[in-house]
């Protein structure tokens, strides 16, 4: 029973964790590049999800969509401002995209948590939560009412999210650019747009992942840095830039990680993402679900 | 008026000429073909045209608009595509959905599009293959997969850059006929190629350069047995080289 129980506790965290490294999964899959200020969409979310709840009073279940536009606008200007130069125009960066990425994308996230250090403070906010209730059991399921909420809007918004690239032109868009980015504008797709709706969806998502975890959390301004580590350990696990490997990954990760934390180590829980990452990439260099090889 | 049109284009790489003062006009409904040797050009003159490069000088006219610059992507909605030499469909979708893929983003509605689709289908025989993905198509499937992308919207002028290059000789034929009968209905072509029966069969005027200028152009038979373009392919005569 008590197995059952870390199932299904693990498969919420799996949520939580695919609602963050998707994004990063789609962003890498466009540019090829690794966005090493994930975690800090994550964290700007979790504030404005806090500040515009508590501050102005606004009700958290409108909070929530705001906080989600907040990302999303940090992610199209992100885009627009420091990765658009890395491939658009014809005196780009992209021979030394790799470079510039990592050098743009890790200065970003220093300026982000220190702004926020700076502006706010480096005390802890208690996100106000989405419903009132005390923790509850389903059968031998141990689950709390914003953990249960908050599970359920990930798993809407991850439906929706693979619904919109399987089935939507917009979606068969980002997938053309993400197979071969220069076969897609010779068909007539603008990569550039697709780029920005990716940055604007990566954005949404992992802001709406803080502001989901923000009454669980307590969000801090270094409070992106765990979960964007997992991010990039989900990514790799799931095959770099496969969507579906990185939704996978997250659940199964989640699931190892509750397992682990009960009849393992608690105290070494974050570890084990890590770990896991290591054996599989001995096993598989292309993670769990990525091509064999690469495309030359 | 031409279709499409070059004045004094340029491009330096370097100290490097790569295209040198090109001046060239295809016609409404012509395949031209480009031809020269290893480094003449061509593909520098093919990637200014498509949008890949900037020139250094000189305009790119399409119709009566210039065009000198434009991304590859408004020159595609504006009817002008490219073929690479290597294939660029996308691998792990199907078949079918890059081809409606392409159509879609160059505004087809998705009734027409997949009317259109159906159509190529048969007639580059990719309809036993039409739902495997991209990746798994054989080379030369993969670029009659890339003429269905290319004509699902037919654009005004196609630029085919060595599109016969390593493919089967049925496959060949296949992508030639193709060619013919698109033609055939007032299809504008370029057409760079290595492979000079190709040329003469399917282009009645071709340009060749070589160091990056234009040395030869006309009807292709007076081009090919022009002494610029034999000089250029096979080097000067015997008796006049300082190495022999």
């Amino acid at each position: 029973m008590l197995a059952l129980d870390l199932l299904v506790n693990g498969l919420i965290f799996g949520l939580f964790y695919a609602l963050m490294a998707v994004g990063l999964a789609m962003i890498f899959g466009v540019l090829k590049v690794v966005n090493f200020a994930h975690g800090e969409f994550y964290m700007i979310g979790s504030y404005a999800y806090v500040l515009i709840a508590l501050k102005l009073g606004i009700p958290p279940w409108l909070a929530l969509p705001l906080a989600a536009l907040t990302g999303g606008a940090l992610g199209w200007l992100v885009e627009r401002l420091l990765m658009r130069p890395l491939y658009a125009g014809h005196g780009s960066w992209s021979s030394s995209k790799d470079e510039y990425a990592v050098v743009v994308t890790f200065g970003l996230s220093l300026l982000l948590v220190n702004l926020v250090d700076k502006i706010v403070g480096p005390y802890p906010f208690r996100g106000p939560v989405l419903i009132e209730t005390s923790r509850f059991s389903i059968g031998p399921v141990m689950l709390n009412g914003q953990k249960l909420i908050a599970a359920g809007v990930s798993l809407c918004l991850l439906i929706g999210l693979a619904l919109f690239i399987k089935r939507s032109l917009w979606g068969r868009q980002i997938q053309a650019v993400a197979q071969n980015r220069l076969g897609a504008s010779l068909a007539g797709i603008d990569a550039t747009r697709t780029t920005s709706m990716v940055f604007v969806i990566s954005g949404m998502m992992a802001a709406l992942a803080g502001a989901l975890l923000a009454p669980l959390i307590n969000p801090g301004p270094d409070v992106g840095a765990f979960p964007a580590i997992k991010s990039y350990v989900i990514v790799v696990l799931g095959g770099m830039g496969s969507i579906w490997g990185g939704m996978a990954a997250a659940l199964i990760l989640g699931v190892c990680e509750s397992f682990f934390a009960v009849y393992v180590s608690y105290a070494y829980r974050d570890a084990f993402g890590l770990m896991l990452l290591i054996l599989v990439l001995l096993v598989r260099p292309q993670g769990m679900f990525g091509e064999k090889g690469r495309e030359l | 008026m031409s279709l499409l049109r070059t004045e004094g284009l340029q491009k330096h790489f370097g100290g490097i000429s790569a295209v040198d003062d090109c001046s060239i006009a295809v016609e409404p409904g012509e395949i031209l073909g480009l031809i020269g040797p290893n480094g003449s050009g061509k593909t520098s003159l093919l990637n200014i045209l498509s949008g890949f490069l900037a020139p250094d000088a000189g305009s790119v006219w399409l119709g009566d608009e210039a065009v000198t610059g434009m991304t590859p992507v408004q020159l595609a909605n504006r009817g002008l595509l490219r073929m690479f030499q290597m294939t660029r469909v996308f691998t792990r979708i199907s078949a079918v959905d890059n081809m409606l893929t392409a159509g879609l983003a160059r505004g087809l509605s998705e009734a027409e599009a997949e009317r259109r689709c159906e159509t190529l289908l048969d007639e580059l025989t990719l309809s036993q293959v039409r739902y495997l993905d991209a990746g798994a198509l054989s080379g030369g499937q993969k670029k009659l997969l890339e003429f269905g992308m290319c004509f699902i919207a037919p654009p005004k002028i196609a630029l085919l850059d060595e599109p016969f290059a390593a493919v089967h000789p049925v496959m060949r034929e296949a992508m030639a006929g193709f060619i013919r009968r698109r033609h055939g209905e007032g299809q504008t072509f370029i057409l760079v190629s290595h492979d000079m029966p190709i040329i003469v069969d399917l282009c009645p005027r071709s340009v060749c350069m070589n160091a990056g200028r234009v040395i030869a152009q006309g009807a292709t038979r007076t081009v090919l047995e022009s002494p610029a373009v034999i000089e250029a392919y096979l080097g000067s005569s015997v008796g006049s080289s300082a190495h022999v």
